[in-house]
């Protein structure tokens, strides 16, 4: 009987300890904490449709999503032009949040974490780049690109 | 050539094996459940993924009890006339060196993410429509990964001595200690979901220590049975008693002064010799006879026993006296002989 009452306590103990941690997850470098204080560092490279660079001036699908998404979180964008191997190990040494560019999720790079695709076409599954292990950022940049308000931008 | 007799489970111990067999078939079923489960919602962290592997090295035990079964109790034949029932130790054999050299990959590979600092990266899931963290849906996946396995550890153990299986009470004991694998990926989920990344990786560290002992232990115990280790309790608390039941038993018989005996499992059952020095020889052979359906009778453990009449217990497989020793044979070396160990 002990035994079945050690191991029970041994279950029920993770259970209790996530009622109390309502807010998981966190993020080890603090992420999300800091972009919504602002700004939001993304790094983008062209890539049309999704990301369009003409004159200084940015748009295509993924800006405009980010930019949707950076209002939500009650923040601004810091923009970082680059190529796409220089921005992603930006990213893996926390220089930069999120990195932007028409990546697909084919992409072979393990240093930096991909969001689920947000959108198919074909064959290509489209995702964005973030830092490895920032779970929270990830899961609300995951959770906008979800939303309504981001299906509307996709569709348009 | 002798062989062997067949091998048939007493009534009691055929309904175990077919319980146990039942058990297993349960056992392979939930554990598909579980590894397709964890499959689905491991994401990146390793202390899922150790978990995982360690389900699929849980099909392991129940596939070995199940066919070995089918193969260990045929009956001998000219080529294996001391029958099949060494399938059971060589399948096991396997089963443990899967066990201990996953154990160290295991091990390695959540040591080197502690040491490169690889922070564990585990996103969002989307079931319909609504999106959350996918770390909410890997508890209940190792609860289910938790529980049941407790209650057929518990069922099968019982089953594992009344059949003296090692297998299964092997199989039996990994499954009772299955919800602290469960509890260790939990706690490694949950510090992850607190912002520490190192969490995962320090419980996939404890998970595949589990995995290497698992493997270790029963690596070791599956050897000491091939070097026929003198029969063990099941569950390895101690030596077994039965040697000393048949030696009691013989040296009771009023023609038998004195006996000697040695055994060794195969599988189930046991083999073994009796050495015994009579003091009345008339009729050898049907008391020789009678002896030893009634050793075999006092346990069905007692499977082949060869009852041998000696001139002395103190060499009796006919170790070369002095005396009887061909003349020009190294003495030294002939000295160097032993009689072999058994159970007075």
């Amino acid at each position: 009987m002990a035994n079945i009452r050690s191991s029970v306590h041994t279950l029920f103990f993770p259970v209790l300890l996530l009622l109390i941690a309502c807010d998981m997850p966190q993020d080890p470098e603090d992420t999300f904490e800091r972009a919504t204080d602002g700004p939001v560092r993304v790094g983008l490279t062209g890539h049309s449709p999704w990301v369009i660079i003409e004159d200084g001036q940015y748009s295509g699908t993924e800006v405009q999503l980010v930019q949707a998404f950076s209002d939500k979180i009650g923040s601004r964008i810091e923009w970082h032009e680059g190529s796409e191997s220089v921005l992603l190990e930006s990213l893996k040494r926390h220089e930069l949040d999120l990195v932007i560019g028409g990546l697909k999720k084919s992409i072979p790079w393990k240093t930096v974490a991909f969001t689920k695709p947000y959108m198919t076409i074909g064959q290509d599954k489209h995702v964005m780049a973030v830092p490895l292990g920032e779970n929270r950022w990830l899961l609300e940049l995951e959770k906008f690109l979800n939303s309504p308000p981001a299906k509307e931008i996709m569709e348009r | 050539m002798k062989k062997g007799t067949g091998f048939e489970f007493p009534p009691e111990q055929t309904e175990a094996m077919r319980k146990a067999r039942r058990l297993e078939w349960w056992t392979i079923a939930y554990l598909l459940s579980v590894i397709v489960l964890m499959y689905l919602t491991m994401g990146s962290s390793q202390a899922m993924k150790t978990a995982w592997m360690e389900d699929m090295l849980s099909l392991i035990p129940p596939v070995v009890l199940l066919v070995a079964s089918r193969f260990a109790h045929k009956t001998p034949d000219a080529r294996f006339p001391y029958g099949y029932h060494r399938v059971v130790s060589i399948a096991f054999l396997c089963a443990s060196i899967a066990l201990f050299t996953m154990g160290s990959l295991l091990l390695y590979d959540a040591l080197s993410k502690l040491v490169m600092q690889e922070h564990p990266t585990i996103g969002g899931m989307t079931i319909a429509g609504t999106t959350f963290w996918q770390g909410w849906a890997m508890y209940p996946v190792l609860i289910w990964g938790a529980i049941p396995p407790f209650f057929l550890g518990r069922a099968k153990m019982p089953l594992a001595e009344k059949i003296h299986d090692k297998v299964l009470y092997a199989d039996a004991d990994m499954n009772k200690a299955d919800w602290m694998t469960a509890a260790a990926a939990m706690v490694g989920i949950t510090g992850v979901g607190l912002g520490y990344w190192w969490a995962d990786a320090v419980a996939a560290a404890a998970i595949s220590t589990s995995i290497l002992r698992d493997g270790w232990s029963n690596l070791k115990q599956v050897v000491l049975d091939l070097m026929d280790e003198s029969p063990e309790q099941v569950d390895r608390s101690g030596s077994d008693d039965l040697p000393s039941q048949v030696s009691r038993h013989l040296k009771q018989m009023a023609w038998i002064d004195d006996a000697q005996v040695r055994m060794r499992e195969d599988g189930h059952v046991y083999f073994g010799e009796a050495f015994i020095r009579i003091n009345d020889d008339t009729q050898l052979t049907r008391k020789l006879h009678e002896a030893t359906i009634s050793c075999r009778k006092l346990n069905w453990r007692v499977h082949d026993i060869v009852l041998v009449p000696v001139v002395s217990l103190d060499a009796p497989i006919g170790t070369l006296k002095d005396v009887d020793r061909p003349s020009g044979e190294d003495q030294k070396a002939g000295s160097r002989i032993r009689g072999p160990a058994v159970s007075q």
